[in-house]
């Protein structure tokens, strides 16, 4: 051990293979700061949510699977869950006049399947929303979907 | 998320926390001048500068907003530089297709002559020929007036007539989310956001620049702009851009399919029927998002190889797809670095590879 550590010490600080090694590491240290640095890549969609003229009506978490109502529309929301899909019928009026049915698949796609909203149900033709991101409006009903933590832009 | 033009707009600003007292205040001076455009020129305001122009008479001079005068200069602007192929004076044509928002009014009932009963979607001659007729379909005819900081229009004297007699009716919604979205950039650039995008709609874009860098982007702070597939549920083709606007049309919007063939909004004010040249969606990307929306709409209507032509000499990067023998071609003007096409069933066609 002595003789280790006498060795150690009396040596040169940096020897010329040491010098190439620490060059690599540096070379590769740079290049992993460079690569999170300048391409950090964007982040996907975390939640899925719905809101029913400006108040929030469900979260579906794309981590967990999870739904969670607000209870303030316990009267006026049915959830149905059936293999993992769930199936969310939306009343957005208190007199249950107007709904919009929302299907959120087991891997968090989701779309509006039905509503009465007007002859042509432009929400049931909307894109569904999935990881990458998206939203869904039904503007007679006042309803929005859509996911949070996307920092894409669509188009289209 | 604000909610406007019947449909919705986003403004995300990417380092909130380091911006958050410009980026509220951004977020409601924007929110104002949404409110301020849709009460001008929107299509379902009762009272908007569009909707008393088409109630006029012909002939009528009115008084109108700023943004109105702004817009319908645009828009004349557009009709001129584009031949007269983007057309904001096509609103009785829109009607008569059953393309306006009274359409979708869960309590529609028939109020025109032309109305048909449901199945029987397709209007009559007669119409067609009437509504596409040159005096009410010429919008340069449109008197546009600024006296001592007060703003009119007057409607031209055409009419025809068929059952009713009809005068032009204009529909500004398509370049007045692209002059949103300018003005909103005007907005971003006054409080400092550079790391920023506003979306009116998903039809209009200001991209300012992305807090991350996209992944597969040439250069750095570029955004990812998703493009939908026109047919499927899911992105067909990426973008990378940054400090551009950008604008998009397609035949996906409002449409009815009827004996098999496809019926779209986008109608060719020459013929006054939906374009049948095999546009898809097209997307632009330059200098004016109300430029832009105008641009797209004009190359949806026009024949393939004119489309592609003009495109190419308008100074925009582009993105145009088209159904071709059963399948779908793109045809594009940008670096292979600057996008990425995530459907290998469509056919890249650049530029340099058009005869």
């Amino acid at each position: 051990m002595i003789k280790e550590t006498e060795y150690v010490r009396n040596g040169k600080p940096f020897r010329p293979a040491d010098l190439a090694v620490y060059g690599v590491i540096a070379v590769v240290i740079a290049a992993l700061f460079l690569a999170f640095a300048v391409f950090k890549s964007e982040g996907d969609a975390t939640e899925i949510i719905a809101e029913s003229n400006g108040e929030r009506v469900f979260v579906y978490s794309f981590a967990d699977g999870s739904l969670i109502l607000n209870e303030n529309f316990s009267g006026l929301v049915a959830k149905d869950v059936k293999d993992g899909v769930y199936t969310v019928v939306i009343y957005t009026d208190k007199e249950k006049t107007a709904f919009n049915t929302v299907i959120i698949e087991r891997d968090g796609t989701t779309y509006v399947s039905d509503a009465d909203c007007s002859r042509r149900k432009d929400c049931t033709h909307m894109k569904a929303i999935d990881e990458s991101g998206g939203t869904i409006v039904c503007v007679p009903h006042g309803l929005k979907i859509y996911a949070t933590g996307d920092y894409s832009p669509t188009l289209g | 998320m604000m909610g406007y033009f019947g449909t919705y707009s986003s403004f995300v600003v990417g380092n909130y926390n380091e911006v958050s007292e410009n980026a509220d205040s951004a977020a409601k001076e924007i929110e104002a001048l949404l409110s301020a455009v849709e009460s001008a020129i929107g299509a379902t305001v009762d009272d908007s500068d569009v909707a008393r122009f088409n109630a006029a008479g012909a002939g009528e001079k009115l008084e109108i907003t700023r943004i109105t005068y702004e817009v319908m200069s645009l828009a004349a602007e557009m009709y001129e530089k584009t031949d007269g192929y983007y057309n904001p004076a096509v609103g009785n044509l829109v009607d008569l297709w059953g393309f306006t928002p009274r359409f979708d009014d869960p309590d529609y009932a028939p109020s025109e002559p032309y109305d048909r009963p449901a199945g029987e979607p397709l209007p009559d001659e007669k119409y067609i020929e009437a509504f596409s007729s040159d005096g009410i379909t010429d919008f340069g005819a449109v008197e546009l007036i600024k006296d001592n900081g007060r703003y009119y229009a007057v409607k031209p004297n055409a009419t025809v007539t068929v059952e009713k007699t009809y005068s032009m009716n204009i529909d500004l919604g398509g370049i007045g989310k692209g002059y949103a979205a300018d003005e909103c950039a005007k907005i971003l650039s006054k409080y400092g956001l550079k790391k920023s995008y506003v979306s009116i709609g998903t039809s209009s874009l200001y991209l300012a620049e992305s807090e991350k860098t996209a992944k597969g982007a040439p250069n750095k702070n570029m955004y990812e702009v998703k493009l939908t597939h026109p047919r499927e549920s899911k992105e067909y083709l990426s973008v990378y851009a940054c400090n551009v606007a950008a604008s998009t049309s397609g035949d996906y919007e409002k449409f009815f399919i009827y004996d098999g063939v496809r019926y779209s909004h986008l109608i060719n004010p020459f013929d006054g029927r939906p374009t049948d040249s095999g546009f898809v969606t097209g997307s632009v990307f330059g200098e004016s998002a109300a430029e832009g929306d105008a641009l797209t709409t004009a190359l949806a209507v026009m024949e393939k190889q004119a489309a592609i032509s003009y495109a190419s000499e308008s100074g925009y990067k582009y993105a145009l797809l088209y159904e071709e023998n059963g399948g779908y071609a793109l045809y594009t003007n940008m670096d292979e670095s600057e996008y990425a096409l995530h459907d290998g069933r469509i056919e890249e066609i650049r530029e340099y590879s058009i005869d």
